[in-house]
């Protein structure tokens, strides 16, 4: 005996949505995949854009704490 | 001849550029705990410590003169430093423990830079050291998505730094101390890398330049650079506070 008509509906919007959303969620995964991966050095609210640092360095100063000649 | 030099312009001179910057750091690549002079020698780097505390040091490393004070005094010297003291190379011999950090990163202006360390030290006083190319190699991956730029300090010989620069990618600039300065930025044909070295000390000669590099980066890649030698001379004012406490500290 075959099923009901409307219980057969039912089941083939069920798989439709299930189709659905395994669609999309195939497609979701493919573009996450392509996207360029966040730095782990951005945090949120961080800025990207060039930057310019400036580095004051000294060397060998062996502890001297007063000017030399 | 004007004399040169002193924690006090040395202090003005770092207070005028982390006014003039937003992203500025302020390292020293080795050698700075002791030398030939007082009060450094009879507080065996105690005084160098508190003189780099009070200028506001991001980061400092342990040259071979540093590490000839030995593990324990090292030990309190890092203990009192209010900034980390770096070595990825040096181990305690005994226990193979780290002498320091290897490789920090610091928020500076709103940006992550990784600062890393190599003393390229002998194998004296109870260290052991790791070869500085594969030293070099592992921090720079260690440093690898965690910063936007990776400042190397390094005191070994010149032409393993000019060997780092060519051969480790990721380096955005090596700082080097030791003897031998450079007149002039030794910037790596193969990978851009430059490497900056401003004094030299002898016998009763040290602290008396300070270099200033300005380096243009984006994501991780340097842009452009720009680099001064600044002489410590009467030109620069004294920093009232440094000279009141440097003029207390016994000779």
């Amino acid at each position: 005996m075959g099923a009901n008509p409307p219980v057969a509906a039912a089941k083939r919007r069920s798989y439709a949505i299930a189709s659905t959303v395994l669609l999309l969620a195939v497609v979701a995964m493919t573009a996450c995949a392509s996207l360029p991966a966040i730095s782990p050095a951005a945090s949120p609210g961080a800025s990207t854009d060039p930057f310019e640092l400036t580095v004051v360095h000294s060397n060998d100063t062996w502890g001297y704490l007063d000017p030399c000649g | 001849m004007p004399k040169v030099g002193g924690v006090a312009r040395r202090a003005t001179l770092i207070k005028d550029e982390r006014a003039a910057g937003d992203a500025v750091l302020v390292v020293d690549a080795g050698d700075s705990l002791i030398g030939d002079m007082e009060p450094a020698m009879s507080t065996k780097g105690a005084s160098s410590v508190e003189a780099m505390n009070r200028m506001g040091y991001d980061a400092a490393l342990l040259g071979p003169a540093d590490l000839s004070l030995g593990p324990e005094l090292l030990k309190q010297r890092i203990a009192e430093s209010q900034f980390p003291f770096l070595s990825a190379d040096m181990t305690i011999a005994a226990t193979g423990a780290a002498v320091a950090e290897g490789l920090v990163v610091r928020e500076v202006g709103g940006r992550r830079v990784a600062i890393a360390g190599i003393s390229g030290a002998p194998e004296i006083n109870g260290f052991k050291a790791a070869d500085p190319l594969r030293t070099a190699q592992r921090v720079a991956q260690d440093a690898s998505g965690k910063a936007e730029a990776l400042i190397l300090l390094s005191h070994a010989a010149p032409e393993i730094n000019e060997r780092i620069a060519d051969e480790v990618p990721g380096i955005s600039a090596i700082v080097e101390g030791g003897a031998l300065p450079r007149a002039e930025p030794w910037i790596s044909a193969k990978t851009g890398t430059p490497i900056y070295h401003v004094d030299w000390p002898s016998s009763g000669h040290a602290g008396r330049l300070m270099g200033v590099a300005t380096l243009r980066l984006d994501e991780g890649k340097l842009l452009s650079e720009w680099w001064r030698s600044v002489p410590l001379d009467p030109n620069i004012k004294d920093d009232p506070e440094l000279a009141a406490w440097a003029q207390q500290q016994p000779r």
